[in-house]
Formats: structure tokens, sequence, C-alpha cells
């Protein structure tokens, strides 16, 4: 089942008095299925974060379209944005920026349930958030921390448990574990396919890192400056990378002395 | 065990800031005094039995001006009107001040571009100079002043809440927020606000000895509250033409005006510390 | 072989204070009872977490450790003692014998200062060059680190070249009077993936041309595999293992090594298609 796709889709920057318009993305297609996790390679300043923000629908399209279940995501009557924000959720890059540092984690792990209006009985979101937190292998009373207690790794199982609170079909991750140390990154790879598997959760990770991409991921898109320069699986990709930009970026990878 | 950890916890707040301890003792000081001068002041205000221009004696604290009256009298009435002007011009500028940033913060284009250039154009205006400008057209008289230096400060409120919330819109967590399904008003009141709140605090405490100071000089310029009331500003100006003969005139009010000022600042540099969250327990 | 750095128990601690802080938390030591040799042309790669104090022994060893924190042993650079010299001894040394490359170029640069001018600074300060023969001197410094415009560059402020461009000048300055340490702390990570490779070919490269000793600090397992000779292991402060890296990769001791390794493996055969 197609759960979100990005048909021909443009985005442009307005312009700001005298700079002709920026291309954020050009002409992207690209299409989710579930049960496929889907990996978005490229570096910064290829358009990833507009990408995201148009899967998020944090914006919209200059041209072309974003859906959702085959729908067009219009995102103006309520109904749909809880249905959408139920369905897609994300995680963000760094850690340190994407949690209030004035909120206990309870707090931000409740907040979609809330805004959502998923659940209305106190007791029954502090069931979901206990929850939550499980599923991301912290402990219970992490609830009544504050994030500026908690390491960077701690802070991104925070908020992965904040994505998982709606019990979503997609979640968006972008550049999950680039804030993070080596040793980390795997646990929060390793984690993120566990829920993947349990909770039939599709994975959409967006990363210029292309063996955790890889690690994760089974049909992968590469973005460079705004375009779609190759795509595939992702077994297919490594073994024979046809774009040039695709080699660059495979090879930039260090890799561990034989 | 739990008690004695949470009440030393309490007075930690002490021991972590001394300029917060310092600026709480001034400031309460001159609390306490304009809370006993509602009921009780040693000679009465209109009492000219005194003789003129006295020196400091068992009689008389601080002496006399040069009407007989009881300076000591004075100055503790006059505390009065530098709290009530404090905080009456404050929490005008606070209302107006945090609506408008917040208004410009939250509509960006032609709304927000609007507001800026008047912020921008009124901050360039001396607090002071508004104020009595406004003073000007309405008339002197206390709530004129409170409502002239609330609207001439309200300006750098609204600056600062505009410049703050829309730095705090920007961040990741706000995304996350949006994502999250948090409507507009949910992020004001969840993100925007708590994370506003501390710095707006501090500054208010400045604004607050901004207003002081003002009144003052308003007074002295003959333009505050009208006699019969007993601001610090009026007795410097009443001051002025004696003030080599009995300084203390002069003095005293001058004192009073510097310790509530620099007690506001210490109290604002304090709270500064205290309230960064990050300074709270670590595990 | 002769040794150029001795770190004979290096602890460092956070200065005893009574503030609001220490009230909640016992002091504890940051780096606790140090102690590792670096011979001459060695390249050492000091592995850790973030918070393992990697960093912090760059720090105390160049004699930059901030004032609230305080240390105990002793650092030999070759026969003298520089642990406990003054700063303006220190100075002497720093940027001419034992050099450092941080993470951030762009803060590592004065961003109000033409790029040519902070690659001469420390010849001038240390070479006494002056006018053209301290411009020769800068140009070379700019080819040696592989930037192919060097008038161009000498002549911008950091804000106007690249990421990558930003990190060769800074290492250039720091290699402009051959010193005989070379101290790295993650100079590619806050760089883009593909120019982080070249960057690290180059330090590999002046490295071995130059004879120079190197302290590679990462938390990458695989960058050090590719870089060092040797592998110190750090975590919470201490050393857990000082291995060369054929034995690291083929049979680590400590567990946590094992650990590391696990992953970095992990990861790396990620990309076996």
């Amino acid at each position: 089942m197609r759960l979100l796709e990005l048909r021909n889709a443009t985005f442009q920057y307005r312009a700001s008095r005298g700079e002709t318009n920026s291309v954020g993305i050009s002409s992207i297609s690209l299409v989710v299925d579930s049960g496929s996790n889907l990996g978005v390679i490229g570096e910064s300043g290829a358009g990833k974060s507009t990408l995201l923000s148009l899967l998020l629908g944090l914006t919209s399209p200059s041209q072309g379209q974003v859906l959702f279940r085959d729908q067009p995501l219009l995102l103006k009557s309520r109904q749909q944005v809880v249905q959408f924000r139920t369905a897609v959720q994300a995680v963000f890059q760094d850690p340190y920026a994407s949690l209030d540092p004035r909120r206990r984690v309870d707090s931000i792990v409740a907040e979609p349930i809330r805004s959502l209006k998923l659940l209305s009985n106190q007791g029954a979101i502090d069931e979901r958030v206990k929850e939550s937190l499980k599923a991301v292998e912290l402990v219970e009373s992490i609830g009544l921390r504050y994030p500026h207690e908690l390491s960077g790794g701690q802070r991104q199982r925070v908020a992965i448990a904040r994505a998982l609170a709606t019990h979503p079909s997609v979640l968006i991750a972008d550049e999950p574990t680039s804030a993070l140390d080596v040793s980390t990154r795997i646990e929060v790879i390793e984690l993120l396919r566990r829920l993947g598997d349990e909770r039939q959760l599709t994975i959409v990770m967006v990363s210029h890192d292309v063996s955790v991409v890889a690690s994760l991921c089974h049909e992968v898109v590469v973005l460079n400056q705004g375009r779609i320069v190759e795509q595939g699986l992702i077994h297919e990709i490594l073994s024979r990378p046809k774009h040039e930009y695709t080699r660059s970026l495979i090879s930039a990878v260090p890799r561990l002395a034989r | 065990m739990r008690e004695s950890a949470s009440v030393r916890r309490r007075f930690s707040v002490f021991r972590g800031s001394p300029t917060f301890t310092i600026g709480l003792s001034f400031t309460g000081l001159i609390f306490l005094v304009a809370l006993i001068s509602l009921f009780w002041s040693p000679y009465h205000l209109d009492d000219t039995s005194g003789g003129r221009l006295e020196g400091p004696s068992s009689a008389h604290l601080l002496g006399t001006d040069q009407l007989g009256r009881d300076l000591f009298s004075q100055l503790i009435a006059g505390s009065r009107i530098a709290l009530t002007v404090g905080i009456g011009a404050t929490t005008i500028a606070l209302i107006i001040g945090a609506f408008l940033g917040l208004l410009a913060a939250f509509f960006p284009g032609w709304i927000d571009d609007t507001l800026a250039s008047v912020f921008d154009t009124l901050i360039a205006f001396p607090t002071l100079l508004l104020a009595m400008l406004i003073i000007a057209a309405e008339g002197a008289s206390l709530w004129a002043a409170i409502l002239a230096i609330g609207i001439a400060a309200s300006a750098i409120v609204s600056r600062l809440t505009r410049t703050l919330a829309k730095r705090i819109l920007t961040q990741q967590y706000v995304v996350a927020a949006r994502t999250c399904g948090t409507s507009r008003w949910g992020i004001l009141r969840g993100h925007v606000l708590p994370n506003l709140w501390p710095t707006l605090i501090v500054n208010l405490a400045i604004i607050y000895g901004v207003a002081v100071l003002t009144e003052a000089g308003l007074s002295y310029l003959g333009l505050g509250a009208p006699p019969p009331s007993y601001s610090w500003g009026r007795l410097l100006r009443e001051a002025q033409s004696t003030v080599l003969t009995a300084p203390l005139g002069a003095i005293a009010p001058g004192i009073a005006i510097i310790l509530l000022v620099l007690g506001m600042n210490f109290i604002a540099d304090g709270l500064r510390e205290l309230l960064d969250p990050t300074q709270r327990g670590v595990s | 072989m002769t040794d150029i750095l001795r770190v004979e128990g290096l602890s460092v601690a956070v200065k005893a204070d009574r503030s609001r802080r220490s009230l909640s938390q016992p002091s504890h030591d940051l780096l606790r009872d140090i102690s590792f040799d670096i011979a001459d042309g060695e390249r050492v790669g000091l592995i850790g977490e973030s918070g393992s104090g990697k960093s912090l022994t760059a720090l105390a060893i160049t004699g930059l450790l901030p004032r609230s924190l305080t240390s105990s042993g002793n650092i030999f650079f070759g026969e003298q003692e520089i642990s406990r010299i003054s700063d303006r001894e220190m100075q002497r040394i720093r940027g001419k014998e034992i050099a450092v490359v941080f993470q951030e170029p762009a803060s590592a640069l004065d961003p109000l200062m033409k790029v040519g001018n902070q690659v001469a600074e420390p010849l001038r300060r240390h070479f006494g060059l002056r006018g053209a023969k301290l411009r020769i001197a800068v140009n070379a410094a700019l080819e040696e680190v592989q930037l192919a415009n060097s008038r161009r560059i000498a002549d911008a402020y950091p804000h106007e070249i690249s990421g990558g461009e930003r990190q060769r000048v800074a290492i250039a300055a720091a290699i402009a009077c051959k010193p005989r340490l070379l101290i790295t702390d993650e100079p590619t990570t806050a760089l883009d993936v593909t120019v982080q490779g070249e960057i690290l070919k180059l330090i590999e490269r002046l490295v071995s041309e130059r004879a120079m000793s190197l302290i590679f600090i990462t938390h990458d397992l695989a960058v050090v595999s590719q870089v060092a000779d040797r592998v110190l292991v750090m975590r919470h402060g201490e050393f857990v293992e000082d291995l060369p890296v054929e034995k690291l990769l083929a049979s680590p001791a400590h567990p946590y090594t094992v650990e590391l390794l696990r992953n970095a493996r992990l990861l790396d055969s990620a990309l076996e298609a």
C-alpha cells in the first residue's frame, strides 16, 4: 500500500528582494510503500530539508503533489490533520534541539497524544507514555527528568518515544544518528529496525551516511542538488552504483581496515 | 529525611546567588517600609512643628525641610509612590509589550513588519522623553505617570518579546510540536511562553528600575504626581535650593532611589542564574 | 626509539568549589591517572565516546585546560616537563613544537581576520618572518595543504571559503612551523561526508612526509583503523585498552572495546552489497 508519495514535486524558495528564486527540489517522485523502508541519501544542501518538509506536510510544493494514502495531502480540516499526523511521525536530527528544554520527558512524549486528542483520560495517557518509553528501552522513571539531564543517545530515544506515542504507520527519521557517537549509532539503528518489525512501522530515513541507511532500508533514493540522481534497491546501488555522485558517497564512508 | 533535603534546597537558592539575596534584601526593606508607612509615620506629613531645616536629632531622624516637616516621614511616604509606580508601570509595559510582541512573532508578514518598525521607532526615544510627551498631553497625576511610563517602557518589552518569540519559533522542538499536531495556540502556551518568561522576568526587573527612575525624573521636573504626594523625585526638587546648607534633604531620597533600583537590578541578575533549567539538579 | 611525549599519571578534576552545583554532586575526576607514551613518528589513535575525556587529554597536553579544572601528574615533551610551566613558556611550544587542529574549522579561525594573516601569525611569532619572506612562507603552507588558488584563499575571510577549505587552512596554520607533534581532535566530523576522506588523506600525507608524531582523536573506529599504528581506548576518563591497531582489530581484550568493534563491524558490513 502506498502510504506516502511525492509526484513530480518541485519547491522553490521565495526570493528575497533582488535574488532569483532558488530551487529547493525539482521534479521529485518517490513512493513510500508499507513494509519497505526507504532511504534518502544526500548531503546538506541537497534538498533534504525541503523534502522532509513536504513529506511532513509542513509546506506545500509549488508544483506537483504530495499524496497520503493515495489522497492529496491538503490538511484543511481538523479531521485530516489528525488522521495524517497520527499516521506519520518524525524524529529529527539534533537530539539537543528537538526536545523542549523546559518540559519534562513524560510531557514531551505525551504531546502528540494531547494535541491530536487521541486519548482523553489522564490515566490512559500515562499508560501510553509508559508504553512508549518501554518500547525505546528507557526506564519509566526517566519520565520525570528534563532533557538536559540526559545523554544524546537517551534524548534521541525520547524523541523516538514521542513519535511512537500515536502508534504511527510511518516514521520519518532525519539524520537520526548523525549527532551521535558511532557506538550509539548502531544501538539506535537496531532499535528502529526492531520497532519497525514489531509495530508494522515503515521507516523513511534521510541521511548522508550510506552505511546507516544501508543497515536499515530496502530501497534508496539518492538526492543531489534538488534532484534524484539514482534510485533502486540498496544492494543494487551498493554493488553497481550508476551515478558518479552515488559512487563518491559510497566511497566517502570510512571503512574498517582488515 | 526528605523534609530536610527540600528545606535545604529551598535555602540553597540564597546560597546559590548572593546577588539575588542582596537584591531581595534591599527591595524587601523598602517594601516593608512602605507597608509600615500605611499605618504609621513618626509625624503627620502636614505637621510643620519642627524647626526649619534642622539637622538630624532624636526628635527628627533625618531632620526637617524648609517648612518644618519631618524628612523621614516624607521619605517613607515616598516609598509608596516609588513602589506603586514601579509595579503599575511594569505591569502595563508587560501587558501591552508582550501582547504586541507575540502578535508580531506569530504573524510574520505585514503585521510583523509594521509592528517592528513601530517598536524600533519608539525605542529610539528615551523613556523619560516619551513619558513627558504623554504627560504633556494628559496632564500630570499619579495615574498619568503610571500610564505614561508603562506605555513608554512597553516598547522595550515588545521588541524583546518579538525577538525571543521569533527565535523560539525557529527551534526544532517547535517544528516537532507542529508534526505532533499542536495548534498555534498550543505552541504559544506550551512552548513559547514557558521558554519566554524567564528572560522576560529578568528584563522586567530591570524595567521596574527604569520606571522608578523615570518617575523620580518626572517628579523632579515637576511633571509627576502633584502635591500632596511625596515622591522622592519631588523631595529632590525641593531640596535643590538648600542642598549646601542641609544636604541630607537631597542625600536621603537619592540613596533611597539608588537602593530600590540597585536592589531590583540585583534581583534581575540573581533571577537570571536561578531560572536557568540547566542549573537544576543534575542526575 | 625515543619518546616524543610521555604522560605519567595525568589526572584532571573540577576545582573544589562551594557553589550550588557541588551541593548535589560530589566532585569527580574527569581524567583518572592517564599514562601513555608516544614514540617519535608514531601515530596514535585516541578513541572514545563523547564525555570519555579524549578532548580533555589533548587540552591538558597543550596547556589549554579551562581555569575551572585542575590537573596533576607529569607531561614530558622530549626532555622537558610541560605540565607545570608558565603560560608564556607554553606559548613558545604551542604552535611550534606541538600543534592542534580542532573539530570546528569555523570557530578555530577568527572570522574577522583574513585567512592569510591567520596562517602567517605562527610564522611571524615563532620564526620572526616578515614582509616578502612571510608571504612566500604563507603561500607555501597553503599549497602544502592543496589549496590550489593560494593567493585568492590568503586574501579571503573564513566565511568566504568552504568548510573543507577552512579545515585545510586550519591544518596549514597548525603545521606551518613544522611541529614535531600534531594533535587532531575530530578534524572531519563537522565536514561534508565527501570532503572528509580528502582531509584524512591530507593529514596522513603530511604526517608521513614530515615525520610528525600524531595523536588522532575520534569516536569512529573505522577512521582510526585507517590512520593509526596504535590505538588507545578511553572510557569515563580512563584508558581501557592500549594496543597496536592490528591486534585491536583481531583480538581486543576489554569488553568495551569488543562492543565498539562489534558496532563498527555491523555498520561496515552493511556496505557489503
